[in-house]
């Protein structure tokens, strides 16, 4: 008997202890030499060595802090994966989001106001990172959405220097791509991609129905039932300039049977002059071997008019890339001061802004940076954004936006619906949403 | 009174362990979805109300839900009928002697071993890039069209991954349960003359009976709950229609953020798959020959 109770005592003993270390491990936020241990779900795909380097630079310059990288999975939105730290409690102290997914982590994370980056951040950067007043997130980096492209094919066809502010209407597009096609180069590349085409090109006819009150009223309208697409103008412009780079399209003989490896492979290649994409690309473009150096690439506006003095024409989307957020709910004070100086010594540290702009390709969304961005795309939006000629899309977008609106872009490229179609898709869509 | 104490202690030490981590993985979560089912959480909000019966008259009405619904029946008969008949003849090959027994049952077994979701990437190439550079080398039209973009293609670009990977796991079983048929059953079927297509009919079929019934669960059970290869091999596409059930679900729950409608769905999906396993079960069982 003695033995069998024994045998069962070690029994209940390890899977007590098996239970004791799932749960939260005591005071494991201070390392044996004194420093503070944090964590950060900081990089994203793509940028993964050069995250863990900069980390390990991070650490050794500030010894008395400890970050330790956590990464994240790659085909899965940062916030999805959120949920999942945050039920099972194990919250990384810093973490990105994307802009329009701060507002729902608000109430979890610390107020930032006060740190010395804010005041060095774009002002639609700052707005993008705030909820209610409150600045609750940082920019990793700004990118710049847009028609890319490649300037040597786009010169090889007009025969001399290639300025793409003078494609100020749809129609200076078409004659560019008539002349592009005639000197036997593909215009351009549609990506048949539900987040780019519904997260980023669809979302140009509710960013250029106006200011941010014109974009709330135009919201309003489509989830009332309202809004007529049939007779929108934005909406229509924005089609008819969608329906331009289908015909013209590389893939027009197959539209949706591009991924984006495909068809970034055949940007890199010269297969084709343009293709609408956002400068965050370029590290996969530079690892297929297109050349940083020089101007060779850029990236200019989607026109949705012909009218040359449309403001909307003349834009570029910038946006940040992701949002750092610091947790409050499980990670202890000290922890958050610590995450708190590895944003300080993103912004501000040299070895930071060598990790922010050389080592990833981004671009400053800090006016203290003055790095120059490490390609061709990100510099012309770098010098967009101290231009003023871009604009910030629309935030609020619901979650699934992208997802269901996606599948519909890609079913009209498809042909299975038309522009008529694509409209109601889109009115219903929003009727269902609160 | 003593022995039942015995006992108790005895079940502790033997099925504590196993007994824990069944309800703490898997009933307590299956409480904590059910709750869900009835409020408006959000995935991560601290505030949540209960919203009475909305989700199920939500669920019940996406029409997307029944599509996805029917879309898995389909796959689910397709790879159920295909991956037991590629099993069941891969298995009955490799149980005669013949030469590289060994290494072409490991070979058959391997794709079991690597998970779906680097199947499903390995398939994406293949059938993206792979047999698209073969039919534009060959200069064959039909190969050249990447199946991915194709709805019909791209649902038989996932059956097939699918049996693939699942044939290899059932030929073990099917291997296993045909080394243990009854020799002196078979010796008599030989003496009495049976052989070809009578033998198999007649003699070994209905003496695989019940590990048809087995393989066959584990196929419903599995194809019904498909998601790995569904995200990294097509990922709903072309324009949501190779989206499985599975797959509508997580979306719903992650990708729309409302986890109280993809709960509900979610245990839609649980009584529908409970009811028809036990039902091919009991159906399987009634037929099976005792020896």
């Amino acid at each position: 008997m003695l033995r069998k109770s024994s045998v069962l005592a070690a029994g209940l003993t390890m899977l007590l202890g098996a239970c004791s270390a799932a749960g939260p491990s005591g005071d494991s936020s201070t390392a044996k030499d004194g420093a503070v241990k944090f964590t950060g779900f900081v990089g994203g795909p793509g940028i993964l060595t050069q995250t863990q380097d900069a980390i390990k630079v991070f650490n050794k310059e500030n010894p008395q802090y400890q970050m330790t990288f956590v990464q994240g999975q790659l085909n899965q939105a940062p916030y999805q994966q959120l949920l999942t730290m945050y039920a099972s409690g194990n919250v990384p102290t810093i973490f990105v989001v994307d802009a329009g997914d701060v507002a729902k982590v608000a109430d979890k994370v610390v107020d930032l106001s006060g740190e010395k980056w804010a005041q060095e951040e774009y002002p639609w950067a700052r707005q993008q990172g705030a909820v209610d007043g409150k600045v609750l997130a940082a920019p990793q980096s700004a990118t710049g959405i847009g028609l890319a492209f490649n300037r040597k094919l786009v010169e090889a066809a007009i025969g001399g220097a290639f300025d793409p502010t003078t494609i100020k209407t749809r129609s200076d597009l078409a004659a560019l791509f008539a002349k592009i096609k005639a000197a036997g180069t593909a215009p351009v590349i549609v990506s048949p991609l539900p987040w780019l085409l519904a997260g980023q090109f669809l979302t140009k006819m509710y960013d250029a129905q106006g200011d941010d009150s014109a974009r709330a009223r135009f919201i309003a309208q489509l989830k009332a039932g309202t809004a007529d697409l049939a007779r929108d103008k934005v909406f229509n412009g924005l089609m008819d300039t969608f329906d331009l780079t289908l015909k013209y399209n590389l893939n027009a003989a197959r539209p949706i049977a591009g991924t984006i490896d495909t068809d970034a492979k055949a940007f890199a290649d010269g297969k084709a002059a343009f293709w609408f994409i956002g400068d965050y690309q370029w590290p996969q473009l530079q690892a297929l071997g297109a050349s940083p150096d020089g101007d060779g690439y850029g990236i200019m506006p989607v026109p949705v008019s012909d009218d040359p003095t449309d403001p909307w024409n003349q834009k570029v989307v910038a946006t940040s890339s992701f949002m750092m957020a610091i947790d409050k709910t499980v990670n202890t004070p000290a922890q958050q001061d610590a995450a708190k100086a590895y944003l300080d010594w993103y912004v501000h540290s040299a070895s930071g802004q060598d990790f922010m702009v050389n080592k990833t390709g981004g671009v400053p969304a800090y006016r203290n940076v003055t790095l120059q961005p490490s390609n061709p795309i990100g510099r012309m939006v770098a010098a967009d954004l101290q231009k003023d000629r871009t604009y910030t899309p629309i935030s609020g977008l619901p979650a699934d936006h992208w997802n269901v609106l996606g599948d519909q872009m890609i079913k009209y490229m498809a042909g299975k619906i038309d522009r008529a179609g694509l409209a109601k898709a889109i009115t219903a869509y929003w009727k269902t949403q609160k | 009174m003593r022995r039942s104490w015995n006992n108790i202690g005895g079940f502790l030490v033997f099925a504590g362990p196993s007994t824990f981590a069944f309800l703490s993985i898997t009933i307590v979560s299956f409480l904590a979805g059910l709750i869900l089912t009835f409020t408006n959480w959000n995935g991560l909000s601290d505030d949540l109300s209960f919203v009475g019966l909305s989700n199920y008259a939500v669920a019940i009405a996406d029409g997307q839900f029944w599509q996805s619904l029917g879309l898995t029946a389909l796959y689910v008969v397709v790879v159920v009928v295909l991956a037991n008949a590629l099993a069941f003849a891969l298995a009955y090959g490799l149980s005669g002697r013949i030469r590289f027994r060994g290494a072409l049952r490991a070979g058959f077994f391997t794709p079991n071993l690597i998970g779906g979701v680097i199947l499903g990437f390995i398939w994406y190439f293949i059938f993206s890039q792979g047999v698209v550079a073969v039919g534009a080398a060959l200069g064959i039209d039909a190969l050249a069209t990447p199946w991915l973009a194709s709805p019909t293609l791209a649902f038989w670009a996932l059956v097939i991954a699918t049996v693939w990977q699942v044939a290899g796991f059932l030929v073990v079983i099917y291997l296993a349960g045909l080394t243990t048929l009854p020799r002196d059953v078979l010796e008599a079927a030989s003496i009495d003359g049976a052989g070809g297509w009578a033998w198999m009919r007649s003699v070994v079929l209905p003496l695989m009976r019940p590990t048809f019934t087995i393989c066959v669960f584990l196929t419903i059970g599995r194809s019904f709950m498909t998601y790995d290869m569904n995200l990294t091999l097509t990922n709903g596409g072309p324009y949501g229609s190779t989206e499985l059930v599975a797959m509508h679900v997580y979306q719903k729950a992650f990708v729309s953020q409302q986890f109280g409608t993809g709960q509900a769905e979610a245990l839609v999906l649980f009584l529908i798959v409970a009811v028809i396993s036990v039902l091919q079960v009991s159906v399987s069982r009634r037929r099976e020959v005792d020896l």
